[in-house]
């Protein structure tokens, strides 16, 4: 494709996307898995009552040593407890469920076909498999390039503690240079039916023939989600200067943000997917 | 085949694996410091404005302070409690500092009786928590004195004394608030006007003040201690000795680049209080010899001049002056005080053109010093005593028109207030009363929080008594003094106008 049908692409892509906002079913799984990080920030705020206190004081107490067990310390830490638990617990053990749903229903939704949440989530579950495991090898390669990015140098680290803000936004760029190629996966694995190989060679295929533009299906909507995350760096400065209910609502408006981000990337995936395929 | 009956097993396992987790108490500490926060909020909306103190919300902020201590009762707080020692010591915090705050909003809404209950109970109740214990001891010992109970007020800080010394094992950073305290009584007798008392409580403060200095002598403590000894003669005005135990702390500083402040302080009681000029000269011309270099000589180079213009050495005066000026050139606060000085040593010897070009040279050169704002003031002074009318007149107009213009630029500032002052000065020296009073009626309006505050009321109502015929205004302002300062040497000085004027009146 020349520059001027790659940016025609872009904005088709994105055109389709926006209008399956009509679709207020296709919200669903989103919407599911929010219901779930919801449930993981009350269990966080509310850490100290037995039973969950048995097991979450020794964990957060590991994620972020002592200070973050005292209130309103604990808020200084809070989104960083949560954006760990939610990368290291949610995302790798049931986030796939929800973008192979997803993706099923806007499959159905682009060929006007039926677009039901339920068997969405049927169809998304026979295919578990496959979809868990390219889902944890995608989690696997940003976690160990993130990794390298911190360690590899004492002067890269120097950099990123006088900088944090800086080290978030390329620390952020970055990743998405390794989630790309695996952008189709969960497409090639409940649209296509292909095997774990398959799906990852089809997906690395479509992703280097359509780099850029996949770079940028990820990459714009997510800059909500990186502005979210700035503002969690102030997170102290919220809680000192407003008061721990005001961070927690800035945190439940960062779960909203992410379901409308996730939405356009998956929407915006899956309408290119199925136009370069079809 | 796993199953959704074995995911519910699992379930259960992991309840169960986790209610047999023990948290050692985070959990009761967290929910404790939970409380604590948000009562701790609603208290300080109470105390952002002292002056709008309403009892109900106090009532309510009580409450929440309340509802910690019954949530957690000393009683299961003990060592049998299963906590871990931290997390115990941390509640004993929160629930003492509770307890310390029901206390003091017990005063504030006048209950001292109830204030002082508490305070006795969280006493006995935190026995082994020093910090709550001795909080509490000597809230109850300043409760006491503002309730004007006094004999008990020293029972209570004699207690503190006894039951909380300031340092357990090692004196390096003892609480000073506690080592101060047998001063801090014999000064408070002063102030009654006890003298007998104050003296006895003077010697048993240097008396205790001695025994820490041999328990911990080449200590910061020990200086900490012997500072305390000096205050004492200070405050009992015993100059001699005063100096002597300001010898003995000088020798307890360890060696530096600077020479410590008790050589300046010994050197100032030495000419202003005892008028041993030559001692004081001794001590700042060894101070010269020892420290070479220092940047604090300017100051004692600056003295040294001030004591050859006390003997009358103007020209040796003046050499010093100028030596302060040309050699510490940075030091602008130093500076600005020798060439003050340089010019009244001109104006003392009747030179009053040159002095006048000195006078200048500082509001030139040290503009925004106390010794520039002084200088259009002085100037004006100058003329009327001398009877040179006319200039007199021109120095008045000048002075106001510079003052004004101070106030005027920046009214917030320090110098606002200076500049006040003097437009009250200057019309006070050009015996125009009304605009005197008028000018001191708006600085006590404008900067009511400012120090000077008793002097320019003191100033105002002799104005309103001696030369406005007001006897009722001037009644006004010395009961104003008695108001604010109840204990102040302004407010003898108002109470016994007060007391004349009221047997005048009809």
């Amino acid at each position: 494709m020349d520059l001027v049908a790659r940016i025609n692409a872009l904005l088709w892509t994105w055109i389709q996307s926006l209008r399956s906002v009509k679709r207020i079913s296709l919200f669903f799984p989103f919407l599911l898995f929010a219901i779930l990080q919801a449930g993981l920030l009350l269990l966080l705020i509310f850490f100290y009552l037995p039973p969950i206190s048995g097991l979450l004081i020794p964990l957060i107490r590991q994620l972020s040593r002592e200070p973050a067990l005292h209130y309103p310390q604990f808020y200084f830490f809070l989104p960083g407890l949560f954006s760990q638990i939610n990368g290291w617990l949610l995302n790798p053990l049931i986030g796939w469920l929800f973008v192979g749903a997803a993706t099923l229903m806007f499959a159905g939704w682009y060929r006007q076909g039926p677009v039901r949440t339920g068997s969405a989530l049927g169809g998304a579950l026979r295919r578990m498999g496959p979809l868990f495991v390219v889902g944890l090898a995608e989690w696997m390669v940003v976690r160990l390039v993130m990794w390298l990015f911190r360690y590899l140098s004492a002067s890269v680290w120097h950099w990123a503690t006088q900088s944090p803000r800086l080290f978030l936004v390329l620390g952020f760029f970055i990743s998405i240079v390794f989630i790309t190629p695996f952008a189709y996966t969960a497409a090639e694995v409940v649209l296509a039916r292909r095997s774990i190989a398959g799906a990852l060679r089809g997906s690395f295929a479509l992703a280097r023939r359509n780099y850029g533009l996949t770079y940028l299906f990820f990459a714009v909507p997510s800059l909500l989600t990186l502005a979210m995350n700035l503002v969690f760096q102030y997170a102290p400065v919220i809680v000192t200067r407003a008061s721990p209910g005001v961070l927690v609502t800035v945190m439940i408006v960062n779960i909203i943000v992410t379901v409308v981000v996730n939405f356009i990337i998956v929407g915006s995936l899956t309408a290119f997917y199925l136009r370069a395929t079809e | 085949m796993v199953t959704n009956r074995h995911y519910g097993w699992l379930l259960i396992g992991l309840i169960l694996l986790m209610s047999c987790a023990q948290d050692e108490g985070v959990g009761d500490r967290y929910r404790a410091e939970q409380m604590y926060y948000h009562a701790g909020r609603m208290y300080r909306t109470l105390q952002i404005d002292p002056g709008t103190f309403d009892p109900e919300r106090s009532r309510q902020v009580r409450g929440s302070f309340r509802r910690i201590i019954e949530a957690y009762p000393v009683s299961s707080l003990d060592q049998d409690s299963g906590y871990d020692a931290d997390v115990r010591s941390e509640l004993l915090t929160i629930t003492g500092m509770s307890r310390l705050s029901i206390a003091d909003l017990f005063f504030r809404e006048g209950q001292t009786d109830s204030a002082v209950a508490v305070y006795r109970q969280v006493i006995q109740d935190y026995q082994e928590h020093r910090s709550i214990g001795s909080r509490a001891q000597y809230s109850l010992a300043m409760v006491y004195q503002s309730a004007d109970r006094w004999p008990e007020a020293v029972t209570a800080y004699e207690a503190l004394l006894e039951k909380y010394p300031p340092f357990q094992q090692t004196p390096e950073q003892p609480d000073e608030s506690i080592l101060n305290i047998p001063g801090y009584v014999a000064a408070a007798y002063l102030s009654r006007g006890d003298s007998a008392r104050a003296g006895d409580y003077f010697q048993k403060a240097r008396d205790y003040l001695s025994s820490v200095i041999t328990r911990w002598p080449e200590t910061p403590t020990a200086q900490m201690a012997q500072n305390h000894i000096v205050n004492t003669y200070i405050r009992q005005q015993r100059w001699s000795s005063a100096v002597a135990a300001l010898e003995s702390l000088a020798v307890m500083i360890p060696a530096g680049d600077d020479p410590p402040d008790a050589l300046f302080v010994m050197a100032t009681l030495c000419s202003d209080r005892l008028g041993d000029l030559d001692r004081a000269l001794g001590i700042y011309e060894d101070m010269l010899q020892q420290y070479p270099g220092s940047e604090k000589l300017s100051r004692a180079i600056l003295a040294i001049g001030q004591l050859y213009f006390q003997r009358g050495d103007l020209d040796g005066a003046r050499q010093f002056f100028g030596r302060v000026i040309e050699e510490y050139p940075r030091d602008a606060e130093t500076g600005a005080s020798a060439q003050y000085a340089l010019a009244l040593s001109y104006e003392f010897e009747g030179d009053w053109n040159k002095a006048l070009n000195e006078f200048r040279w500082i509001v030139d050169n040290y503009p925004g010093s106390p010794e520039a704002f002084a200088v259009p003031n002085h100037i004006l002074e100058h003329y009327r005593q001398y009877g040179e009318e006319e200039l007199a007149q021109t120095a008045y107009q000048q002075a106001l028109r510079i003052y004004n213009d101070i106030v005027a630029k920046n009214p917030d500032s320090p110098g606002a207030f200076q500049g006040q002052w003097y437009i009250a000065q200057s019309h006070i020296l050009m015996t125009s009363w009304e605009q005197a009073a008028a000018a001191l009626e708006q600085l006590i309006q404008d900067y009511p929080q400012s120090q000077q505050i008793l002097p320019a009321l003191i100033s105002l109502g002799e104005i309103y008594e001696l030369h406005l015929g007001k006897i009722d205004r001037a009644l006004g302002t010395y009961q104003t003094i008695l108001r604010l300062a109840p204990r102040s040497p302004y407010a003898g000085i108002a109470a016994e106008r007060i007391g004349r004027l009221q047997k005048a009146l009809p």
